[in-house]
């Protein structure tokens, strides 16, 4: 059975005065039904606008450039406003890092969830407020019906996390697109909603599109890993077979770096030296190059393609990690 | 028995104190007040509520909580940006919360901060090297000669370039700002420096280049550190004690690796099980009970424990009667009716 959502190529340029900036680059990936594929990568990475370009949210001189991103049966690139319209809320919603930016502070919160019902499902302001309280129920907003009448500041965090929750759900999206959903929250507070949208995932069988850069939080929550460096994807792989048998050196530094907290303290942190390239003019050979241990000749001249033993663990490196005959897995840990 | 455990646990404003950094019955609380044409007081947030804890000499401590807790305030008394409304500062044996004028900028320039923020902390119209600088005008140190040596010294410290003296923040990263900012703090030659969160802001893989940086440091420069954060496991790294704060409360003091093996307090177990490993079997195997509900008000904490309203343990004395902290161990000392290890026996 074909997967939910199938990316292919995808490239999003965003247009600036002087330059153009290759924010994703050539990205190919898919999402079974049910599954929560991990996009994970450091700022400047292009995974925000990853989900972004599949909501079709892209910013002023954003645009899609090449590709194909089909989910279901529709084919978004090149659709119109009104069907994309149609698209968001109830095949796919997004929710962003911080609630408090990204809720209307001048409304409340039961008519901003309302506001989505009704634009997307064509419903009635009392029908939409209705859904607006079963839907702050479901992700466990206490007395809901006392909260729709509430302003984003009189809310936590937490809470104004669960709104956030509660309006990408209300149309029963089959993919949830989730940027950083518990960056902003407190460690406690941010286990509440990673359970909850794990709870609700199983419950309305859900796919999910966890972009961030917590490698812990991938290592719980995500199914499947993508790991994305200066607008490409660099290795996917299963979750477990990620972080046993690591193949692309960026994936090994970043998780070298990262302070454990069943280490011992003593224990000098890999760090890895350099920036990421620019990507208004990015080079014509391997980006991680100039910042990996391991590079040769052969590194500054050719790009590499994503390749590997099985289709399900693919790595785009000449010199990857833990192979026999290529590179011991050097480091901390 | 230590200086350490008895100054955590017996407050005496009569006694001196010999420890490098002590704190002693701490309290800060912000006045709130409403009305539109007539401010009346209607009740005060309690951001630090009876806190103590001391620093030894080249140690680095560790404050972890979540918001709210009253971490970045104690912070901020540490190095006399705020005063405290109750309880007292003491450094090197002398009360240094109560200085004014002169002495209290004198006293300045042994405790500084290195802020969190590196993007909203360097100011974007000063280029760098008059950023790094300013401490040294401020205090009226050295001639302008001596200045720019200094500051030059302290840039290649830091590892950047001594060319950087003439950029603006905005045209470096954010782990090089953040450079910039721990530079700023050593220009005094301080003896303590209080890290507020000092790498959450950065990228995971620039965070390590900071923390390997604060280690060298410390070292080559006989650094003292309060790190203040809410990421326990850049605490854990860098620190050698942890205290773990709650509302404006210590709930647990331990040392590093201790806090993390034998937690006592059911807020410090809910703090570590909530810490997403990248271990996909050890998180997947964690056998989890979150710390439900929400933060309650600071404006009116809860009677007793402060954390009983979320905690799996409570029982009604926990709403009655305020837990004191006990010793569960060597420096380990945690607030609960009900904890996790079993405390030592009375003396």
């Amino acid at each position: 059975m074909a997967p939910l959502l199938e990316v292919t190529n995808l490239k999003t340029y965003i247009r600036q005065r002087t330059s153009e900036v290759k924010a994703v680059d050539g990205v190919s990936f898919y999402i079974e039904a049910g599954e929560t594929l991990g996009l994970v990568g450091e700022s400047g990475c292009g995974k925000t606008m990853t989900g972004m370009s599949l909501m079709g949210l892209l910013p002023t001189g954003g645009y899609l450039a090449a590709g194909s991103i089909r989910l279901g049966d529709k084919e978004l690139v090149g659709m119109s406003d009104k069907e994309m319209r149609h698209v968001r809320g109830n095949d796919v919603a997004m929710i962003f890092q911080d609630p408090m930016t990204s809720l209307n502070p001048t409304m409340q919160v039961g008519l901003q969830i309302a506001e989505s019902v009704r634009i997307h499902r064509h419903a009635s302001k009392s029908e939409a407020l209705k859904r607006a309280e079963e839907v702050l129920g479901l992700v466990g907003m206490p007395r809901p019906k006392e909260r729709l009448k509430d302003y984003p500041h009189q809310l936590s965090g937490g809470l104004r996390q669960r709104v956030m929750i509660a309006m990408a759900l209300s149309c029963d999206p089959k993919l949830l697109i989730a940027d950083e959903p518990t960056t902003a929250l407190d460690v406690t507070i941010q286990l509440q909603i990673l359970e909850l949208l794990y709870e609700l995932k199983q419950r309305l069988g859900m796919a999910v599109l966890l972009i961030t850069h917590d490698m812990g939080v991938i290592a719980g929550r995500a199914d499947r890993v993508n790991v994305m460096y200066a607008g490409k994807i660099v290795e996917a792989a299963p979750t477990i077979e990620l972080f046993e048998s690591m193949r692309h050196p960026y994936t090994e530094a970043l998780l070298a770096s990262i302070p454990r907290l069943n280490q011992d303290s003593n224990v000098v942190l890999y760090s890895i030296p350099g920036l990421p390239p620019d990507l208004s003019n990015p080079p014509a050979w391997c980006r991680f190059q100039p910042r990996c241990r391991y590079a040769t000749e052969r590194c500054r001249e050719e790009e590499p393609q994503l390749t590997g033993e099985t289709a399900e663990h693919q790595y785009a490196c000449f010199n990857p990690v833990g192979k026999a005959g290529a590179h011991r897995v050097a480091v901390a840990s | 028995m230590t200086t350490t455990t008895v100054s955590d646990s017996t407050p005496s404003a009569v006694q001196g104190s010999d420890a490098f950094l002590e704190v002693r019955n701490l309290v800060k609380e912000f006045p709130v007040t409403a009305g539109a044409v007539m401010q009346r007081r209607i009740g005060s947030v309690k951001a630090v509520s009876d806190v103590s804890f001391s620093v030894a000499k080249g140690e680095t401590f560790g404050l972890v909580g979540e918001s709210g807790c009253g971490k970045t305030t104690i912070g901020r008394l540490i190095v006399g940006l705020e005063k405290p409304t109750a309880g007292e500062i003491w450094f090197e044996g002398r009360v240094i919360s109560k200085l004014k004028g002169a002495e209290y900028r004198r006293q300045r320039r042994d405790l500084q901060l290195m802020f969190q923020d590196p993007y909203a902390s360097l100011d974007p119209r000063m280029r760098v090297g008059t950023i790094i600088r300013e401490p040294l005008t401020v205090q009226k140190i050295g001639s302008r000669e001596e200045q720019d040596a200094r500051v030059r010294q302290l840039l290649r410290e830091v590892g950047l370039s001594p060319k950087s003296v003439d950029l603006y923040p905005h045209e470096f990263s954010g782990g090089q700002r953040q450079r910039i900012g721990l530079a700023r703090a050593l220009t005094l030659n301080p003896k303590l420096i209080v890290a507020d969160e000092p790498v959450s802001a950065l990228d995971v893989s620039i965070r390590s280049q900071i923390l390997n940086l604060m280690n060298g440091l410390q070292e080559s420069h006989g650094l003292t550190y309060v790190v203040i954060s809410h990421d326990l496991s850049v605490v854990k790294y860098l620190s050698d004690r942890i205290g773990v704060m709650y509302l404006g409360k210590m709930v647990e003091l331990a040392p590093s690796a201790e806090i993390y093996a034998r937690p006592a307090h059911p807020y410090t177990m809910g703090l570590i099980n909530a810490i997403p490993e990248p271990d996909p079997k050890r998180e997947r195997a964690k056998n989890l009970t979150p710390v439900v509900g929400e933060l309650p008000s600071a404006l009116n904490p809860p009677s007793g424990c402060r954390f009983r309203t979320r905690c799996p343990r409570v029982q009604d004395i926990c709403a009655t009667e305020e837990p004191p902290l006990r010793p569960f161990g060597p420096q380990h000392l945690a607030a609960c009716h009900f904890p996790l290890q079993t405390p030592l026996a009375a003396a």
